[in-house]
């Protein structure tokens, strides 16, 4: 074994190379070394660099190293001043030996897919991925404790994503939350923010509510009930209008449907409403709808735009009509306007067309310190049908005065509290066709409305008027009145009281009433406003629905749901939304045990003894044997108790299709026939050995599914041995999905994979375009941008002194979180210029980071907003985002080397050296510096000649951002009141002013920050870190400059070698290093 | 466990860097306690940043042995420790990286591999212990901790270096529990009732094994783990449903004493610590396992100490690093003694705690340790190590003083060799020396 493994290494080392090679400029370059580096740089590796090591090892392995030796040795920073020094003859040719080996090897490897370890999902991949599958955000991977940073400072490097059992369970635990969340019903499987049963109840309300919002209402109403998605009417009248005249508008072809589609409206709706429309003899008062729109203008004369307004006005005053006949009726008054604070329910019902042929009244009246107040009568006859005046006569009229601390007086008669012409106008004791009545008595007409003034006392609180209506002995059967007592002549404006007075047992009133009642039926006047299947619903007949009675609230806290949307599903419902809210009110209903509480209420208030059977034992002969009553109504629930079951049943065997589909996108490619056999086979085993309930089987199933390894971890198919390997299409999309969005691919990559599209690198750059533009590349912003900056997770950071700075808060905090990773989301989704990222103008605020920052501008969400301009106030691009400025502070003060390392590493790519071990440090605290400013006591540490060379490099690039304090508010001297000064010089003597300064060397210094950009970019796509043979595409990626978009420099990644291909690692290193 | 040992040990083997595998493994001798007797248990206690030298020191013995300031909370239990001065580990003091070169090696002595492709230290003594003789208890061993992973790389290298001082194999650290009520899961969770669970691993260890062939061999090595793991949990739920012992002995306790935590992190420091002490307690009076690793802190940690009075700002820049102004040595020395403070709880608990005629303490052995000496200096040319317990013959109450016998002589690796003989595993090398500690 040991001899087989160290073989394959030496064939590893010489197809990489080792550096000295038989090469002539070797032989110049390697006295350079010798004599100016390896005494430091030899075995005693001072910084950690071992060149006789590096000399042995592959070029390619060390090539990071080597660009560092390399530009040491051209900017002069080594060897250290007081050591002997090359000439710059040495040094060039030293350089360029170097130069020429790394380009060297660059060329003969670029390209090179590199060896990349098999990654395991992070905690945040995790997370979109369950995500994207469910549409919830289940905060799963909330106790996922595996990640860790490494490769090119990502997450998602393989060498550093482990698996344990403690991590497994932890996966296992979540799959299984995952599958708790599945709605497993009649219907296809879903997923709800609620787990279990009452997820599969809730989640049947929500997509009941969302199908009852998307067309509109549904003819019920109760509490509050209120026109709601009533505008149908006015557009199926219009449609059916411009159908009507269609050769008149020049479009004989049109179909109704057509122009239901132009309204916005079903063609299920206005089929109906042409059906109603088009009814020959239509009973009052559908005849008044059908008569108004017929009376519509025709679309003839010059002026067709008048025309059309007219129209749609009419359409409107028609649907206005439809809405307002029942208030009308019912003299819903002010109170029910809208609904507000009018808890009956304005519907049109047998019930609530009960007449009366006498009603007593109660009036309340208010004097409010009037002398007087006025009572108006009116009786209208609600039925066009009854061509006579009715008389009716108004009986025992008697006030009660009530004092001001409430008490009642006693009865007195009416007429002895009126004046004289007053009583005489009611004319009491008189008929109106001269017949005489009781002297206490007035008779009024239909039709001719009469008020009164009721002196008011002084001193009344209020009064009441009593009276009793009713029609005059022989009166015509067919009248159907409405009688109020209103303080008002609009009756509608103020509070009435009222009475439906009629024969109920009259042909007349039957008829009316049918007609009322097709009304209602064919063109509902109410509905919720808020669509809803819980308890704002009347209670069905034959249950009391009186508000506050124990019946009422018992059906509501036991039964909940009531079906009425019978409107709704014949008149407006396409066949497939009709199934989908069968199925939804199957789960609903099947959701508990709704059908047995159902029955036990029904027994309850028949008094039955059903001996507490469920309606499931209740054979036929036992419901037969049932009072009528009681009998209908178990049928009824019976028959809905049966369909509730068979749509349950019949959802099941496509659950387990579900799954497999389910599984497909999980898994992030197409299954295997007999991946497929083996899911089944789980289940049908969870069901059989595990004698699971079809739910649960189900949800074991997809808890299995999201434990596979194929789910956990990116697999992809081997290259082989010293060969690369394209990848397939699948693998592709699951490539470019985990770069760009850290999740799976959507259904457009699975399609473009399915169809082959993804080996084609137009296609990739299509996909790449469209992805960034995605919502989901904001997590690009969270994932890349957030790790490469050192704002990871910024929203939890704890690197603060909260006690030395408490307006540093957790809203500020994740406010600058949100500052950060929405610049960022904007760069990548607007496809900004990669030059914005240091040099926008503009940032993300919202109210409480300005309050922070001092910005003085109005913002007035919580959300973070762009706002532009926001140099002037020393805001925009990377380097003054808060998050960046406090992550890089100490918790108690800001720290110049921590600024300027930052800069350094996370900026330009170019990090110093590890400092030495002895290093000392300066104290935590601007307060006990001893007078001295943070940068006296740095220039200090400076002195030190072994700090000095990474220190002259490091801090000046970390004092020009002394104006930000520790928790990143601009400021103009230090809290003890000594001055900022915020300008250095560089090593090599460049002058650095202030922000400004920093960000003028920065631009300067353009090629590198890019190629920093496009190296991390390239090693997050990757997961790997950069190799030799990656500088040709990342001199491509820098070349495309700072006025490249982001999605050019990731269109050219993705579609590069090293993205698009795979080759396995030569030997793994771990093999062999232990025993060579 | 068991169908896996072959790998493991193969895994361990080369990353304590022991020579070849020695026929002697097959039957290693279990030397454990006798039946009736009480087993021995031993927890490591770790703490990063190091400490103030001039405030870490002890002289003399038993109750009138005297003390550095740091180890003030250490006062009543003077008897029942053991201050070992001078141990190091040569890898470390030869790593060119102050921080992450020093700490994850703490427990193996092994190198910390400073390219940043490739994760790799060694297997630490603890987690060999595990593996040796983890079997006998239902969990091999408890791994906590404090603080998460530090997402971040730290001059480049992985701050999982910094995270993580026990090691399962030389590239992967053993999993690190920071949440109580996890731990203490692991401990109650009864094997019963998870059958569905056992039938899903099932599906999906098959599924692997239908996998494996069609990936690349070292996709494969990666999805070891993913095997390994299944099999652990699977052990584990087998062996909890059984519920038999080998040995004679029974467990002071069968039912956890405490209350199951809350499942979110606790809000502040010192309940954490102390909830993770008591599971750690817990683990070892129900004897659900013998080794326990638990780190108070990450390397690096800029753990907040505002919970002490007149401490403010964060461990390891503020407070470890704190430039020898007297204040900030103040507050470091406090952060000190917090450390030793939790030492000092646990070995409290263990004592009060009888088993068969003695203290829980009395069959342990217990390290309280910390990877840099002087902290501001990074230095790891000695160690502060206090061992505690009589368990394994450990004869407390004495200072042991290795700093001037020689490099060779003082190896941290000598003291885990010494330890890992009377936990019953004797391996013949480890780390950076074949040499067991003198006088222990």
């Amino acid at each position: 074994m040991r001899v087989l493994l160290g073989a394959c290494l030496i064939i590893a080392v010489s197809a990489g190379g080792t550096v000295w090679g038989a090469n002539e400029s070797a032989a110049n370059a390697a006295p350079v070394f010798r004599q100016y580096c390896l005494q430091c740089h030899g075995k005693t590796a001072t910084a950690g660099v071992n060149l006789e090591h590096l000399i042995s090892r592959s070029m390619g392995d060390n090539f990071q190293r080597w660009e560092k030796v390399a530009a040491a040795l051209e900017q002069k920073r080594m060897p250290p001043e007081k050591m002997p020094q090359p000439s710059d003859g040495e040094r060039r040719q030293a350089v360029a030996w170097v130069r020429a080996k790394l380009d060297d090897f660059a060329r003969k490897h670029a390209g090179d897919p590199g060896a990349v370890t098999m990654r395991r999902l992070t905690s945040a991949e995790y997370a979109y991925t369950i995500r994207d599958l469910t549409g919830l955000d289940l905060d799963v991977e909330r106790n996922f404790a595996s990640d860790a940073a490494g490769g090119e400072g990502f997450t998602n490097f393989g060498d550093v994503q482990f698996m344990q059992d403690a991590d497994l369970e932890r996966y296992l635990e979540a799959a299984k939350n995952v599958a708790a969340h599945a709605v497993i019903g009649s219907g296809p499987i879903g997923f709800f923010d609620d787990p279990g049963k009452s997820g599969l109840e809730l989640s049947a309300i929500s997509r009941i509510q969302k199908i009852y919002r998307a067309h509109g209402f549904r003819a019920a109403a109760g509490e509050g009930g209120r026109p709601y998605g009533l505008d149908r009417y006015a557009k199926a009248f219009h449609a059916s209008w411009r159908y009507l005249h269609r050769e008149a508008l020049g479009e004989d072809t049109a179909t109704l449907e057509d122009l239901a589609a132009r309204e916005g409206i079903s063609p299920q709706f206005i089929r109906h409403i042409w059906s109603v429309l088009q009814q020959p003899l239509p009973s009052y008062p559908t005849s008044e709808v059908v008569s108004r729109w017929q009376s519509l203008p025709a679309p003839v004369g010059p002026d067709s735009q008048k025309i059309a307004a007219a129209v749609r006005a009419g359409c409107e005053d028609i649907q206005r009509f439809l809405i307002d006949w029942p208030r009308w009726l019912f003299a819903a008054g002010a109170m029910a306007a809208g609904g507000q604070g009018d808890e009956r329910a304005l519907v049109l019902t047998d019930a609530s067309l009960q007449p009366t042929v006498t009603h007593r009244f109660r009036f309340p009246l208010r004097t409010r310190g009037q002398p007087k107040a006025r009572v108006h009568l009116s009786v209208v006859s609600a039925n066009p049908n009854s061509k006579e005046k009715t008389v009716v006569v108004w009986r025992n009229a008697t006030v009660r005065i009530r004092g001001t601390d409430r008490s009642s007086g006693p009865a007195q008669p009416l007429k002895s509290l009126l004046d004289e012409e007053t009583a005489k106008k009611l004319a009491f004791g008189q008929h109106p066709d001269g017949r005489a009545i009781d002297p206490e008595d007035f008779a009024t007409v239909s039709d001719s409305p009469l008020f009164f003034d009721l002196p008011a006392p002084k001193g009344a609180g209020g009064m009441e008027l009593q009276v009793e209506v009713g029609m005059g002995s022989g009166q015509s059967g067919d009248a159907v009145l409405r009688c109020t007592i209103s303080g008002r002549e609009e009756v509608s404006e103020g509070r009435p009281v009222w009475a439906l007075l009629a024969d109920p047992k009259s042909s007349g009133f039957q008829a009316w009433k049918t007609g009322v009642l097709e009304f209602a039926a064919r063109m509902p006047q109410t509905s919720h406003g808020e669509p809803t299947p819980s308890d704002k619903d009347p209670i069905p007949a034959p249950f009391d629905n009186t508000y506050n009675q124990p019946e009422r609230d018992h059906y509501h806290t036991a039964l909940k749901y009531y079906r009425q949307d019978r409107f709704l599903v014949e008149n407006m419902l396409d066949d497939a939304t009709r199934l989908r809210l069968d199925q939804a009110w199957a789960d609903l209903l099947g959701s508990f045990e709704y059908h047995d509480v159902f029955l036990r209420f029904v027994a309850e208030k028949y008094k039955l003894d059903l001996k507490n059977k469920g309606i499931g034992e209740l054979d036929v002969a036992q419901i037969e044997a049932l009072p009528a009553e009681p009998r209908q109504l178990v049928k009824d629930l019976r028959a809905e108790y049966d369909a509730v079951l068979k749509a349950q049943n019949a959802g099941r065997p496509g659950h387990v299709g579900d799954c497999i589909l389910f599984a497909g996108k999980a898994w992030r490619r197409a299954l295997l026939e007999s991946e497929k056999e083996k899911l089944r086979s789980f289940y049908t085993k969870a069901r059989q050995e595990h004698k699971l309930g079809h739910p649960e089987a189900v949800r074991s199933l997809l808890a299995r599914i999201l434990v596979a390894p194929a789910f956990l971890y990116r697999l992809e198919q081997p290259a082989k041995v010293a060969e690369v390997r394209e990848l397939s299409d699948w693998e592709m999309a699951s490539r470019l999905s985990y770069f760009l969005w850290s999740s799976l691919p959507d259904d457009e990559l699975r399609r473009a994979a399915d169809a082959g599209e993804l080996s084609n690198p137009q296609q990739i750059e299509r996909q790449v375009k469209r992805m960034l533009a995605d919502p989901k590349a904001r997590r690009l912003s969270t994932e890349f941008f957030g790790q490469w900056l050192g704002f990871y997770r910024f929203d939890q950071y704890r690197g603060v002194d909260t006690g030395r700075f408490p307006e540093f808060t957790d809203e500020v905090k994740s406010a600058m979180y949100d500052e950060a990773v929405s610049f960022f989301e904007h760069i990548v989704r607007k496809d900004r210029p990669v030059r914005e990222i240091l040099f926008a103008d503009y940032t993300f605020l919202n109210q409480a980071l300005a309050k922070h920052y001092g910005v003085q501008k109005e913002i007035k969400s919580d959300e973070a907003e762009l706002v532009s301009g926001a140099n002037e106030f020393q805001r925009g691009g990377l380097l003054r985002l808060g998050a960046v400025l406090t992550a890089t502070s100490a918790p108690l003060r800001t720290s110049p080397v921590k600024r300027g390392d930052w800069v350094l590493r996370r900026v330009l790519g170019t990090p110093t050296p590890p400092p030495p071990a002895d290093a000392g440090s300066i104290p935590a605290d601007e307060k006990a510096f001893g007078g001295l400013t943070v940068r006296e006591r740095l220039a200090a540490h400076q002195r030190n000649a072994s700090c000095a060379n990474c220190h002259s490099r490091i801090d000046p690039l970390g004092f020009p951002l002394e104006r930000y304090d520790a928790v990143g508010r601009w400021r103009n001297e230090y809290s003890d009141g000594k001055p900022i000064h915020d300008s250095s010089d560089l090593a090599d003597g460049t002058p650095i002013s202030g922000l400004d300064g920093l960000l003028r060397y920065l631009k300067a210094q353009e090629r590198q920050v890019l190629r920093t950009l496009s190296s991390k970019l390239l090693g997050y796509a990757l997961g790997r870190t950069i190799l030799a043979s990656d500088r040709p595409l990342i001199e491509r990626l820098t070349d495309a400059g700072a006025d490249a978009s982001f999605s050019k420099l990731a269109a050219e990644i993705a579609t590069s070698r090293q993205f698009r291909y795979r080759r396995e690692p030569a030997v793994k290193s771990s093999e062999t290093e232990g025993e060579l | 466990m068991k169908s896996t040992q072959g790998a493991s040990r193969r895994n361990f083997l080369r990353g304590a860097g022991v020579a070849l595998a020695l026929p002697w493994m097959e039957s290693l001798p279990l030397r454990g306690a006798p039946a009736h007797k009480p087993p021995l248990r031993f927890a490591t206690l770790y703490f990063s940043n190091g400490v103030e030298p001039i405030h870490w020191w002890a002289r003399g013995s038993g109750a009138s042995m005297e003390i550095g300031p740091a180890l003030e909370p250490m006062m009543p239990f003077r008897e029942d420790i053991t201050f070992l001065r001078g141990l190091y580990n040569q890898e470390a003091v030869k790593s060119s990286s102050p921080h992450l070169g020093r700490m994850p090696n703490l427990l193996s002595g092994a190198t910390v591999s400073l390219d940043p492709s490739s994760i790799r230290v060694g297997t630490t003594f603890d987690q060999v212990l595990a593996q040796q003789i983890g079997s006998k208890t239902a969990v091999p061993s408890l791994v906590l901790g404090i603080e998460p992973n530090e997402l971040r790389l730290e001059d480049g290298l992985s701050m999982i270096y910094g995270s993580c001082i026990s090691w399962a194999s030389p590239g992967k650290p053993a999993t690190k529990e920071i949440y109580p009520a996890r731990a203490f899961d692991l401990l109650v969770g009864d094997g019963k009732g998870r059958q569905l669970d056992r039938s899903i691993l099932d599906a999906v260890l098959q599924e692997t094994h239908a996998i494996k062939p069609k990936i690349s061999r070292s996709d494969g090595q990666k999805l070891d783990e993913y095997v390994e793991s299944i099999r652990s949990i699977e052990t584990r739920i087998d062996r909890a449903a059984r519920e038999e012992r080998l040995e004679g002995w029974r467990p002071t306790l069968t039912k956890p004493d405490m209350p199951r935590p809350a499942d979110e992190l606790p809000q502040n420091v010192p309940d954490h610590m102390k909830l993770m002490l008591d599971i750690m307690v817990l683990a070892f009076q129900m004897d659900k396992t013998r080794i326990v690793t638990c780190m108070l802190n990450n390397d690096l940690s800029q753990m907040n100490f505002r919970f002490l009075e007149g401490v403010e700002g964060a461990l390891h820049l503020d407070l470890t690093h704190n430039g020898k102004a007297p204040a900030a040595e103040a507050m470091y020395l406090k952060t000190n003694q917090f450390h030793v403070r939790q030492f000092a709880y646990l070995l409290k608990r263990m004592k009060e705690i009888d088993e068969s005629g003695q203290s829980l303490l009395d069959s342990s052995m217990l390290l309280c340790c910390s990877n840099l000496f002087d902290g501001d200096a990074h230095s790891a040319e000695q160690m502060p190590m206090l061992l505690a317990g009589r368990g394994g013959g450990l004869r407390p109450g004495r200072v042991l003083d290795y700093l001037d016998k020689g490099d060779d002589n003082r190896r941290a690796c000598s003291l885990y060799l010494s330890l890992m003989d009377r936990m019953g595993v004797q391996l013949e090398r480890f780390g950076d020396t074949g040499q067991r500690l003198t006088d222990l």
